[in-house]
């Protein structure tokens, strides 16, 4: 059979997974991952079921169900929105991973792509107080999204150019990010918050008229803003994009094989650049919808620690680079960061600094799987065959 | 079309065991208590950094065992958990919500303003700055009270023997590695220099950074740096990435000064280590807020007069003489007579 010799092409293997049935891998997936993480839960002495259910509470997500009321309600409310909010982020960070994986490109930059989108949210946010608000709004996220892709850019010129590999410009241009990040909100910085004699190292707030409307809880403590709506707005541009015009063709068949696209006249070059610079636009978004949405205010320390970039190659490998896909595993990956944080999970059920780990080991399962499930859905196919054979 | 209604169907269990497992409510955990309940947020260093925030913790834990007040402590694990975690505490009833640091100032303003009738405290911060003083220097809530430390009086004990350890090996030169040029790392640095330089008049003081508080290896290169310009004494201002200036000085021979904490055991040759008790000022807000003797739009300032700074264990290699003069810097600082400065020139 023709598929059995062209198994290790990434082509191969992708038509192979989308072959097996489109959300068949990930749920296995994402089921196998928390499976072993419950073993890993079990080994620290505490009971899993007791424990996932404490995250799934802890997540908000029992929101949806209607028989929870009053207290309990108005909890998970707050945990839904923060859950949410990190959804956003994830969502769209996952979109600039996924892009570039639908166009053969490991974007590793998003965490940097996302630094430099907020700190220009965040410059065009704290300057210019005086402007009119929505302008002032429209004005600070067109330019973190047009950086933001300027800066992924940047990783794709050097690939088009002269081959340079995405990983690595990636991987460097998030330092650069973070470093020239640190130093504009840093002691002496040009963003650094002068207030009134305050002299650590965090950036000035963004203007009140230039916050997010919050739609679902209260405005002032951190509720839902609308940058959700972004988020999904974003999923049915990206599927748009990809499936039905032109550069999504072009896109997909690079992705698929560079040479045959050349071949067939798509200019591969540009293709990547392109594709590079919708990535960034994604992230840059991303940080400037973080910024007006909640955060309003960068530390050093902040920028520095943010992993959100990172969790967003779990979110689009989990999610199969699709959507949909997308969107379900930053919902996921969202709920377990809220639902083990240390306010929403109890610590005599689970240690809360231990939970935290939890997170990063399924993240980490997951991308492992990735190779994995690929391997299953071969066998799987195979064992049909050799049935269908005898 | 046989895989895609297998598919469906692995799909539709899952969420079904799922929802079954997960499904039912949560239980609302409110018993009513008379005592008080104290909140402690952390910041992104997290309470596992064996310094600033797992101190505090300490201080937290202390207080609900001797005062027996009901303890909250919060993890915040990325910049969105700040927010949050303010909300959960005093949705959970806490009369007194600590910041653990700087990082948590803008927050801590905003639920301040929300919730005047909660108190708020705040680790190593001053009320009389923005945000929690307007642009006249006016204090804005007096429900929040300041915790502040004058670690550049501990910074000066600890300089004072640096400076003469390094004469005694026959060098002129002393280090410090600071994590990021902020001012709680440069407050120390500053005593640091200014006793050094009292005390053996000459004396070289070589200030860097490794622009990191976690990573022991960047802090290593900056201390190796600092030893081939000649340091022979070496005072980490980094947090956990310090270990690497105490290793580096292990491995040169020479001296390393710890801090925040006691670190006498981290490496085989710690000097001293300046201590700066942020467990004593939680315990100690926690107490005034249990004793009804809260005080909002002041700060709480702590120095080596009421024990909130200190020195740590000092090596037996170090001349008593030396502590002898060193304590006579005490003595002054104590008295009022010898003032340190807070801020690098």
């Amino acid at each position: 059979m023709a598929e059995q010799d062209d198994a290790p092409t990434v082509a191969g293997r992708l038509a192979l997974a989308q072959r097996a049935g489109g959300a068949a891998g990930p749920v296995l997936t994402a089921v196998f991952a928390l499976l072993l993480g419950g073993f890993v839960v079990l080994a620290t002495g505490a009971n899993p079921l007791s424990t996932y259910r404490a995250i799934f509470d802890g997540s908000g997500l029992n929101w949806l169900f209607p028989w929870v009321s009053g207290s309990a309600r108005s909890f998970a409310a707050t945990n839904l929105q923060q859950t949410l909010l990190l959804t956003t982020a994830l969502v769209l960070c996952g979109l600039a991973v996924s892009v570039g994986f639908r166009c053969g490109l490991f974007n590793i930059g998003g965490q940097g792509q996302y630094i430099v989108g907020s700190i220009f949210a965040l410059w065009i946010g704290s300057s210019f107080v005086t402007m009119n608000g929505p302008l002032h709004v429209v004005l600070a996220i067109a330019a973190a999204t047009l950086t933001g892709a300027a800066y992924a850019g940047i990783a794709g010129l050097l690939k088009a150019i002269t081959g340079a590999h995405e990983v690595i410009s990636t991987i460097m241009l998030n330092w650069i990010a973070v470093w020239v990040g640190s130093w504009l909100v840093g002691q002496g910085g040009a963003l650094q918050s002068h207030a009134n004699g305050a002299s650590v190292p965090i950036s000035s707030a963004v203007a009140p008229a230039t916050h997010l409307h919050v739609f679902w809880g209260n405005p002032v403590l951190q509720g839902l803003d609308v940058g959700f709506f972004f988020a999904l707005a974003a999923l049915v541009v990206y599927a748009v994009l990809l499936n039905r015009t032109t550069l999504g063709f072009e896109l997909r068949a690079v992705g698929f094989n560079p040479e045959a696209a050349r071949y067939a006249g798509i200019a591969v070059a540009r293709t990547y650049v392109k594709t590079m610079a919708i990535a960034g636009a994604f992230a840059g978004l991303a940080g400037a919808i973080d910024v007006l949405g909640w955060e309003f205010q960068l530390g050093v320390t902040d920028i520095q620690t943010s992993q959100i970039g990172f969790i967003a190659i779990a979110v689009a490998v989990l999610g199969r680079n699709r959507a949909l896909g997308v969107f379900f595993s930053a919902l996921l990956f969202g709920a377990l960061l809220t639902g083990t944080s240390t306010r929403n999970l109890d610590a005599t059920v689970f240690r809360p600094d231990l939970a935290g780990n939890l997170t990063l080991i399924i993240q980490g399962l997951v991308v492992l799987f990735v190779g994995a499930d690929v391997l299953m859905l071969w066998l799987w196919n195979r064992r049909r065959r050799l049935r269908v054979a005898t | 079309m046989r895989i895609p209604r297998w598919t469906a169907v692995i799909a539709v269990v899952t969420i079904c065991v799922a929802a079954a497992a997960l499904g039912t409510a949560g239980s609302s955990n409110a018993k009513p208590t008379a005592s008080t309940t104290v909140a402690l947020v952390s910041d992104i260093g997290k309470f596992t950094d064996h310094g600033f925030n797992q101190n505090q913790l300490a201080g937290l834990t202390r207080a609900k065992a001797k005062l027996g007040i009901n303890t909250i402590s919060l993890q915040s694990n990325s910049a969105s958990d700040y927010s949050p975690n303010f909300n959960s505490a005093i949705r959970k009833g806490a009369k007194l919500v600590i910041a653990a640091g700087f990082l948590l100032a803008g927050t801590e303003a905003t639920y301040a303003k929300q919730f005047p009738n909660v108190h708020f405290a705040i680790t190593d911060y001053t009320v009389h700055t923005s945000p929690f003083s307007n642009k006249k220097g006016k204090v804005l809530y007096n429900n929040v009270e300041g915790l502040t430390y004058q670690a550049n009086e501990s910074g000066c004990l600890v300089g004072v023997l640096a400076a003469k350890m390094a004469h005694k090996m026959g060098g002129d030169t002393i280090g410090a590695v600071g994590g990021v040029k902020i001012p709680p790392v440069d407050i120390w640095i500053a005593g640091y220099k200014f006793c050094a330089q009292k005390a053996v008049p000459g004396t070289k003081v070589l200030i860097q950074y490794s622009q990191d508080f976690v990573a022991t290896d960047k802090c290593k290169t900056v201390a190796t740096n600092e030893i081939s310009q000649g340091a022979k004494v070496l005072f980490q201002v980094a947090g956990g990435c310090g270990l690497g200036t105490l290793q580096a000085a292990d491995d040169a021979g020479i001296w390393g000064i710890g801090v925040d904490v006691d670190q006498y055991k981290l490496a085989k040759r710690v000097l001293t280590s300046g201590v700066k008790r942020v467990d004593n000022g939680v315990f100690a807000v926690a107490q005034q807020e249990q004793q009804g003797q809260f005080k909002g739009g002041t700060d709480l300032n702590f120095d080596l007069k009421n024990g909130g700074m200190g020195i740590g264990k000092i090596s037996p290699s170090c001349p008593p003489a030396f502590i002898k003069l060193m304590n006579s810097y005490k003595a002054k600082i104590i008295a009022g007579t010898l003032k340190v400065p807070s801020a690098l020139k």
